[in-house]
């Protein structure tokens, strides 16, 4: 048994729930010889890799799914060996750049090579070409970003590139022209509902507007937190009732009680809990962008309007010097303690003004 | 001594400066405790000429040679030692011959200096013993060999023999642990005796002597003062052979520059020991050790600023008196006020590993301050520090920076908190060897599933736990729960360490994808290979056993068993790393040269 | 392809097998490849060149016979600066157009080994005042490096002696958007142009031109609206047709709509720029941060954001002159900081924070 997620996963372009006329606009793209670098960028949970698939299975027809896992050996300037965990097919190949770190500008070209000489397997394959499907570019180095576009260039007889990125903020203009973008939109709250109502539907049960209108809200339109959570609705609940909570993954709930922790008491001493805290969040692989997003939308709400505003302010300052240097934990223990010191102020002023 | 030696096919070992060195002579003057020294004594005359076994152990230069040289000498006894040949003496270069002729050299020794006594030294009378204290490092590959040998001895040696092993905190580095296990141990009637690191006391007296026998070398020599001798004793923690090359090495003027660094505080557990040849093992880890101890001070000068008033010596004893007093207390915004301990010095020596000291200084500081508005500031600092040694520039620049983050967080802390704690190391790097460990993990379990491990991590697998918990494989569900109830990861992941086959099975299962039976063979094959590599170094490395793949990642960049324990190691990781980073700063370089070249 | 077709085989979309390139393999099989219409609309004689008088003037005394001094063309993308020295060689060399000339530009590799070998051995080859076909033409070789403010300052430095040394048989054409990039000792020794930016007119002349070669059918808005987005780059705004075009389809007829243009040139419609004003007026902080939201699940860039909003507060007349430097200095910040990498969210919410304390006052 799959998860609902990947069991309602649209398989062709033309069964796509939402942004149709796009989903036709790639149709054409496909259906003329000439086919250009694909940029495609959207929110997460939006479904870019779905729709990614889906147009690769328009381009190769069924054989596209035939994936292997393979682990491709890669050996940086300085000697040093990589292994790339890589996902393919006949047809076409697929990289995290951001697994390589620091190497990720040789791990791109080297791959982008690779596939780009070696002949099809599949001599009835009507493409003359191979794809390269490049995920989360928007963490690819700028030093990647600048080989990426020669090999981009070089290799475009017989190679071309999909890149999949949350933001094109990040990506270098010389890319971006270089690409065709194609902007993929969370869906919006009615399109979440029916596909969910439709989910439903397929196993037999029936989902109350009201719980799916729940859904909607926490998922924060994203479809597939959308689904997991009206899944995990199901398996509390059947039949689905209108007043149950849908269930929100624990870290989120650790995270909201770090942030009040914060707010509970401001010293040095609370400090270190929320420290060991952070810790655990971090070791559990919670980007740490989200980290200062979430403690920033719980600190924020005991405050006025002009604290808000420093307050944000400071979140941006320090969640910026994570991206300058290495260790995260020094930036965010720094905005942590920052913000526990002007709240105390805020606080003990408050205070004063009540007498 | 060296006489002793000629037997060694490898040179005489000389340590630059101990042929001329105070090395104790007599038992008296030995700074071991003289228990030990009895208990060492007794055992050596119970076995004269006849076979029996010793192993002493203890933490470098805590005097272990220089106690078995004493007794020796004063029972009697001649001392043969074995020094590891040079391996150039093999050159045919086959590895098995290698081994071979270590190992038959080694026997050799044994057999041959237990029975024969020396032609060439006089007092025929003397008993033999044998000294061992450097091990052919087959040995240490394959313990199996030496025990074999010490059986082979037990049967037919006539003379006592002492092992001697330095402790030493690395696992893999112990020779006590890989050679002498406890079964070894009894089966063999090995005895053990183990030193503890000099005391206090007795360093100094060895200092003291030391101080004499310098002065009666050169008349003009000056002797140290008790100050420097508190010092040098200090930054030593215990280490005899370390104070007394420190001694000698000091100049004879600004004693105090030299050891600014070594610590005031430290632990100071120390025995003199009479420095002698080392091995090289034991000085690397002496080097790890002194260094250690040294950053570690000087962390705690950083957590712990001192100033002086004008005219004043020394401050904490005065800002305590001054606090009670209900005066102004000083800090570094008083005028004339200065620094006890330098921040320049500090940063100037620490550069180099600067990362790893704001490591150690953020792990550390919340202790030490008292208010949140000055934590805030002192985080702030540390905070630029983290991107100003991360960014790339000139060196002088990291200099600067460095320095002005240690004077920040210096100056922040007004009125230090003053409790004992322990300095602890940074659990940065155990975080991020969890994420890595938890990104293998991730992968072994749901291989192929088409979304980023982050989302992985944040949205799919938390709800796992409340969808399809039933039909996940036994492995996928423990992580599973894991996770989605925020257990501690870092000790699942050191637990994970199963059998891969559920999880091939469960590949083919996913019927979303089809997997090419070629492909998964081969995968299996990969994880037999893995496992029976883990059996054999299992007792090594307990931790992520079969995850092989990730440690040999890790190795490279960053080593870490224990290692948020071992700094020495930590240091090795992160100087590591911008290796790899300025290399493309080095090819510009090199362009640079180029051009010099060519304009010539 | 881009690459190649740029190092010499201008507009010969059709046929030939591309023979410089190492991946020719396949070559017979992608016989009619579409061509990239920026490369097919390429001028091909320097009258062809729109506005950028100057150069013109010179290359075209050039073309009747006085000597070329090395060049330095700088401006901002997409304003003719490689179509214009490309244009000129294939003039002067006509058939021996390869063999003149030596393309280098960022994508290849650049480094000071390169230079001094590929430049200095290619420059050392002496070449005859007659073409095969009898007519003169200029006894000199040009070596074109485009990008050249993405090239170290070594290998700018390494530069100078061989092209002072090479005077004789071979001219230099440094081509870059940024010349304070350029080291002062090379742009002494070149002659510096400057290209600017393309009038409307002339690009909505191209424009025109092209689509209805091409058999596009487009709308006048949105011709408008590309002409807006593309800000004076007329390849920007080729290749944006094209791909307005590709993505129609072939049996699609209609008109290419403003909506259509934006998408593909990733700019966010105005409303959304708007919307952010006006609910940041309102100081409302939940609001505003809602906004955020539902603008980054629309999956658009803050970037773009940046940049659009960044003329709409410069144009605005609500607002004060020392409002607008606070905002406008912020929207620097925010634009360096995203650039590095930080959340789209963070310094959004930053952003606005500042924008509504702003509009408050």
């Amino acid at each position: 048994m799959s998860l609902w997620v990947d069991k309602y996963r649209p398989k062709s372009l033309s069964l796509l729930d939402y942004h149709k006329d796009q989903a036709n606009q790639l149709k054409n793209l496909v259906k003329q010889g000439d086919f250009p670098h694909l940029l495609v960028y959207g929110p997460s949970g939006a479904g870019k890799k779905t729709r990614v698939t889906c147009l690769l299975r328009e381009l190769y027809g069924p054989g596209v799914e035939k994936l292997r896992m393979e682990s491709v050996p890669i050996t940086t300037p300085s000697g040093k060996k990589l292994d790339i965990k890589t996902i393919s097919s006949n047809y076409h190949i697929e990289v995290n750049p951001s697994d390589a770190g620091i190497y990720d500008r040789c791990v791109v070209m080297e791959l982008v090579k690779n596939s780009a000489q070696t002949h099809q397997l599949d001599p009835t394959g009507q493409r003359d070409f191979k794809v390269v499907v490049l995920t989360e570019v928007d963490s690819l180095s700028v030093d990647a970003q600048h080989a990426l576009r020669r090999t981009m260039e070089k290799y475009v007889s017989t190679c071309r590139l999909i890149l999949i990125s949350n933001s094109t903020s990040r990506v270098i203009p010389a890319i971006r022209s270089r690409c065709l973008g194609v902007r993929v939109a969370a869906p919006t709250q009615d399109q979440i509902i029916s596909i969910l109502q439709m989910a439903c539907k397929k196993e037999g049960l029936s989902l109350p507007l009201d719980l799916a209108k729940k859904i909607v809200d926490k998922s924060e339109r994203n479809l597939r937190l959308a689904l997991l959570m009206c899944e995990s609705c199901k398996v509390q609940e059947t039949p689905l009732k209108e007043k149950q909570e849908p269930i929100l993954p624990q870290w989120q709930v650790f995270l909201k009680d770090t942030a009040r922790s914060i707010m509970h008491e401001q010293s040095p001493k609370q400090l270190m809990e929320v420290r060991g805290r952070l810790y655990e969040l971090l070791s559990h692989n919670i980007p740490i962008q989200i980290i200062f997003k979430g403690l920033l939308k719980e600190l924020v709400s005991n405050c006025d309007m002009k604290l808000k505003a420093v307050v944000v302010e400071e979140a941006a300052f320090f969640e910026h010097r994570v991206h300058q240097g290495s260790k995260g934990i020094f930036h965010l223990e720094a905005f942590v303690a920052k913000f526990m010191c002007i709240y105390k102020k805020f606080m003990e002023d408050s205070v004063i003004d009540m007498f | 001594m060296a006489k002793n030696q000629k037997y060694i096919v490898g040179q005489e070992k000389h340590f630059m400066l101990s042929d001329n060195w105070a090395e104790p002579y007599t038992l008296d003057e030995l700074a071991v405790d003289h228990k030990k020294v009895s208990e060492i004594s007794s055992w050596l005359s119970n076995h004269r000429h006849k076979c029996g076994i010793l192993l002493l152990t203890g933490s470098t230069g805590c005097g272990k040679t220089a106690l078995v040289k004493c007794v020796s000498r004063s029972l009697n006894f001649e001392i043969r030692e074995w020094i590891t040949p040079l391996d150039r003496d093999f050159q045919t270069g086959v590895e098995t011959g290698v081994f071979q002729n270590q190992t038959g050299k080694f026997e050799d020794f044994l057999y041959s200096s237990s029975r024969y006594s020396d032609l060439f030294v006089k007092s025929s009378n003397a008993a033999s013993l044998l000294l061992v204290e450097d091990y052919p490092n087959i040995f240490l590959m394959k313990p199996e060999i030496f025990h074999e040998i010490l059986g082979q001895y037990c049967r037919t040696a006539r003379a006592p023999i002492i092992f001697i092993c330095s402790d030493s905190s690395d696992k893999s580095l112990n020779i006590e642990f890989e050679l002498f296990p406890q079964n070894i141990q009894s089966q063999y009637g090995i005895a053990h005796v183990s030193l503890n690191p000099v005391t206090r006391t007795k360093m100094m007296l060895a200092l003291k002597r030391m101080g004499a026998y310098l002065q009666s070398l050169s008349p003009g020599y000056k002797l140290p003062t008790q100050d420097v001798l508190n010092e040098i004793c200090n930054s030593a923690n215990g280490d005899v052979r370390y104070a007394m090359l420190s001694l000698q090495m000091k100049p004879q003027e600004d004693v105090v520059a030299m050891f600014d660094f070594a610590g005031k505080r430290g632990p100071s557990k120390k025995k003199p020991n009479s420095q002698k040849q080392t091995q090289e093992e034991e000085a690397v880890s002496t080097c790890g050790k002194d260094d250690r101890v040294g950053i570690l001070h000087a962390v705690g000068r950083v957590l712990y600023p001192k100033w002086r008033g004008e005219g004043e010596k020394i401050s904490s004893n005065n800002v305590k008196r001054k606090r009670k007093e209900g005066e102004k207390h000083l800090d570094a915004t008083t005028p004339g006020v200065e620094w006890v301990h330098n921040p320049n010095t500090l940063a100037d020596s620490y550069l180099s590993s600067a990362s790893s000291f704001l490591l150690l200084v953020q792990e550390n500081y919340l202790k030490t301050f008292s208010s949140i508005e000055s934590v805030a500031a002192a985080a702030f600092c540390l905070s630029e520090g983290d991107v100003a040694v991360n960014s790339e520039g000139v060196e002088t620049t990291h200099e600067i920076s460095f320095n002005a983050v240690l004077r920040g967080v210096m100056v922040q802390n007004k009125v230090p908190h003053r409790a004992w704690s322990p300095v602890r190391s940074s659990r940065c790097y155990e975080i991020i060897n969890t994420q890595k460990k938890l990104s293998t993990i991730l992968e072994t379990l749901f291989p192929l599933y088409p979304v980023s491990p982050i989302v992985l991590m944040t949205e799919v697998v938390p709800y796992m736990f409340h969808t399809s918990a039933s039909s996940l494989s036994n492995e996928q569900h423990k992580f599973v729960k894991a996770v989605a109830s925020m257990e501690s990861l870092a000790s699942f992941c050191d637990t994970f360490r199963t059998l891969k086959e559920p999880f091939n099975a469960q590949k083919s299962d996913k019927a979303t994808f089809v997997i090419d039976p070629k492909k998964q063979k081969i995968t299996e094959q990969d994880d037999e290979l893995h496992i029976s590599e883990d059996e054999s170094d299992e007792e090594v490395d307990e931790g992520a056993a079969n995850l092989t793949m990730l440690e040999a990642a890790m190795a490279e960049d960053m080593d870490f068993d224990e290692g948020a324990q071992n700094l020495s190691m930590l240091e090795a990781a992160i100087d590591n790393q911008p290796e790899e980073i300025d290399y493309n700063a080095l090819l510009n370089d090199s362009d640079d040269d180029d051009i010099l070249l060519s304009q010539i | 392809m881009q690459s190649f077709l740029k190092t010499g085989k201008l507009g010969s979309g059709s046929g030939a097998g591309p023979s410089g390139d190492k991946q020719s393999g396949k070559g017979q099989k992608r016989g009619n490849r579409p061509t990239p219409w920026v490369e097919k609309y390429r001028p091909k004689t320097v009258d062809d060149v729109v506005e950028q008088g100057d150069v013109v003037e010179v290359l075209r005394q050039c073309l009747s016979g006085a000597d070329l001094p090395n060049l330095l063309l700088y401006g901002p993308p997409g304003t003719g600066k490689t179509s214009t020295i490309l244009a000129a060689a294939r003039q002067l060399f006509g058939d021996m157009y390869r063999d003149r000339i030596l393309e280098l530009n960022a994508s290849d590799e650049r480094g000071i080994q390169i230079i001094r070998d590929k430049v200095k051995s290619f420059a050392q080859l002496s070449a005859s005042g007659i073409r095969p076909d009898g007519k003169p033409c200029p006894a000199f070789k040009i070596v074109i490096l485009d990008e050249a403010d993405s090239m170290t300052h070594a290998a700018q430095a390494a530069l100078r002696r061989t092209m002072e040394k090479q005077t004789r048989t071979t001219r230099f054409c440094l081509v870059c958007n940024y010349v304070s990039r350029i080291i002062q000792p090379l742009t002494s020794r070149c002659t510096k142009f400057r290209f600017k930016p393309l009038g409307e007119v002339k690009i909505i002349e191209r424009l025109q031109f092209i689509s209805s070669q091409e058999n596009v059918n487009i709308e006048q808005d949105a011709l408008q609206s590309l002409i807006a987005a593309a800000g004076g780059d007329l390849r920007r705004a080729i290749t944006c047709l094209q791909s307005c075009a590709r993505l129609k389809g072939k049996d699609d007829t209609s008109a290419i709509t403003p909506d259509d243009v934006v998408e593909v040139m990733g700019v966010i419609p105005s409303r959304w720029i708007d919307g952010l004003m006006s609910v940041s007026e309102e100081f409302d902080y939940y609001k505003v941060t809602e906004y955020l939201d539902q603008f980054i699940m629309e999956g658009y860039s803050a970037g773009q954001l940046l940049e659009q909003l960044h003329l709409k507060i410069v144009m605005c007349d609500t607002i004060s002159d020392k409002h607008k430097a606070t905002i406008c200095e912020k929207l620097a910040v925010c634009a360096y900081r995203l650039q590095e990498g930080a959340s789209e969210y963070l310094q959004m919410a930053d952003l606005c924070c500042t924008l509504m304390l702003c509009l408050r006052q």
